[in-house]
């Protein structure tokens, strides 16, 4: 196996993925935490840009493909940071978020405007340094609210480990983007086929929060109790 | 010009920066550590929610043990004061009655010795009457309801004085400031309790109880007796009187003190705010 097939199969496993926690949040979705049906928007946005680079790669010779890629980046960050928005439920939480959130917004204009050259890595740098923030910030938040039931039954727990463990992994490889393509000269097919496959691990992780919390949903709407933040 | 520099720039780097490979292995160690972290972060989190949780639950039932042995105390001291009142009932009161009816009941074996018998049930009654309003003094001493708290810490100093043959000793500082009844009933009733509990474990000789009117009003009740170890009573089942005068003392917002040890004596201060 070439690693150029097995990048292409990487692709569709984070394709896959991305289905996985689409398919996750359907059911009962008027009745979903807010944040499980952004997730579900995430899910939605991740398939309809990965669908755009393979347009891109098959019938426009990879024209704009980096654009796309960028153009998720910010659709990514900002969902994701709606998903810590949603599930936090104090205004000084959410105030932070935003604030964070609204920096992230400025930096990525900031960086497509004036820093083209670095701009692919110092984006998703600045999308990881959100995430882990937010994640981090988000642990602390739970630990202060000290809930009683069992962490692991908390779809949010799940989710939030999702994020901090992937983008934590991919930290490194978005500092070093452009490091890796301009001094290197490496056109990063083995780096990004790992961190497909990666992602694809993040993505069940997701999926897994999303079932969790249709199980709970469930459960609540028969009438059992369900662990609440 | 700058871009010339930039060029230059980019070729020096070019000489310097690592293989591929030697990259790969930096990279992969520096995104191992970033993973290492994240789990770290995530098992912290798990591990301190629980020990958190622990300790919460070891509070919890330490507050609900707390108040259990409180309500124990408070049960136990109604049924204490219900017993006393019982048995004072029963001995003197339900005595002297039955000593009347049956005084009534026998008629006069002797000629004109009725004046004598009258006499004699008149006393009775009299001992009765005493009686009654001692007991009624003990529920509720009338000097409180009258003159005060002070005053009545005063007289129950005497009375205990007398019936004991304790010394027991009263000193007021300061002039004294009118509080709510019902605290002044609360105040009374945990002097009571320390003075009784002066008079019935400690053994001393003489015990004296003050009271400073400042700002402040602080009491305190003192005996050179065989003192206690204060821990040990607080955790002693038997200890419920001590529960009982914390308890009322939590409820007026009153501060309790202890200086005690074995063999060193007790003093207990109790310090409230007056308004």
């Amino acid at each position: 196996m070439t690693i150029q097939l097995l990048r292409e199969y990487s692709n569709y496993f984070q394709w896959a993925g991305s289905f996985f926690i689409c398919i996750a949040c359907i059911p009962l979705f008027k009745n979903r935490k807010a944040y499980i049906k952004t997730l579900f928007f995430y899910g939605l946005s991740s398939i309809l840009f990965q669908a755009g680079q393979q347009l891109s790669v098959s019938f426009f010779n990879n024209q704009n493909i980096n654009q796309i890629g960028n153009g998720f980046v910010f659709f990514e960050s900002i969902l994701l940071t709606t998903v810590f928005w949603f599930a936090v439920s104090d205004a000084f939480w959410r105030k932070w978020i935003a604030t964070l959130g609204g920096l992230y917004v400025i930096g990525y204009i900031v960086c497509i405007l004036f820093f083209q050259e670095n701009s692919h890595s110092l984006i998703r740098t600045g999308r990881e340094m959100l995430m882990i923030v937010c994640s981090v910030g988000y642990f602390f938040y739970l630990i202060r609210k000290l809930p009683e039931e069992n962490l692991l039954k908390f779809p949010m727990f799940w989710i939030n480990t999702a994020i901090l463990f992937f983008f934590a992994g991919t930290f490194m490889l978005s500092l070093m983007l452009d490091y890796i393509t301009n001094v290197l000269h490496n056109d990063l097919i083995g780096f990004w086929t790992f961190r497909n496959f990666f992602r694809f691990g993040f993505c069940l992780l997701l999926m897994y929060a999303a079932w969790l919390d249709f199980t709970l949903v469930k459960d609540s709407l028969q009438g059992k109790k369900s662990p609440v933040i | 010009m700058s871009h010339h520099y930039m060029k230059l720039d980019l070729i020096m780097v070019d000489a310097v920066a690592p293989t591929i490979s030697e990259f790969t292995i930096i990279f992969s160690i520096a995104t191992l550590g970033m993973l290492a972290l994240a789990m770290v972060i995530v098992f912290f989190v798990l591990f301190y929610q629980r020990k958190m949780l622990e300790n919460k639950l070891q509070r919890q039932k330490l507050e609900t043990e707390h108040q259990e042995k409180m309500l124990m105390a408070a049960l136990e001291s109604q049924e204490h004061e219900r017993e006393r009142l019982a048995r004072d009932l029963h001995d003197s009161i339900g005595l002297m009655l039955s000593t009347i009816r049956i005084s009534l009941m026998t008629p006069p074996k002797i000629e004109g010795s009725e004046s004598g018998m009258t006499q004699q049930v008149k006393t009775m009654i009299d001992d009765t009457i005493d009686s009654v309003r001692r007991i009624s003094r003990d529920l509720m001493p009338p000097s409180l309801e009258r003159f005060g708290f002070a005053q009545a810490v005063h007289e129950m100093c005497n009375q205990y004085a007398m019936v004991s043959g304790v010394k027991v000793e009263f000193l007021e500082n300061g002039s004294a400031v009118s509080m709510d009844k019902s605290k002044e009933i609360m105040l009374f009733r945990i002097v009571q309790e320390l003075v009784n509990n002066a008079l019935k474990h400690s053994g001393s000789a003489i015990i004296h109880v003050s009271i400073q009117w400042t700002h402040l009003l602080e009491v305190k009740v003192a005996d050179q007796g065989t003192g206690f170890n204060i821990e040990e009573k607080k955790n002693a089942a038997s200890g419920l009187g001590l529960f009982n005068i914390q308890n009322r003392a939590k409820i007026l917002g009153a501060s309790l003190e202890y200086d005690t040890g074995p063999n060193q004596g007790t003093i207990v201060t109790i310090k409230m705010r007056c308004s």
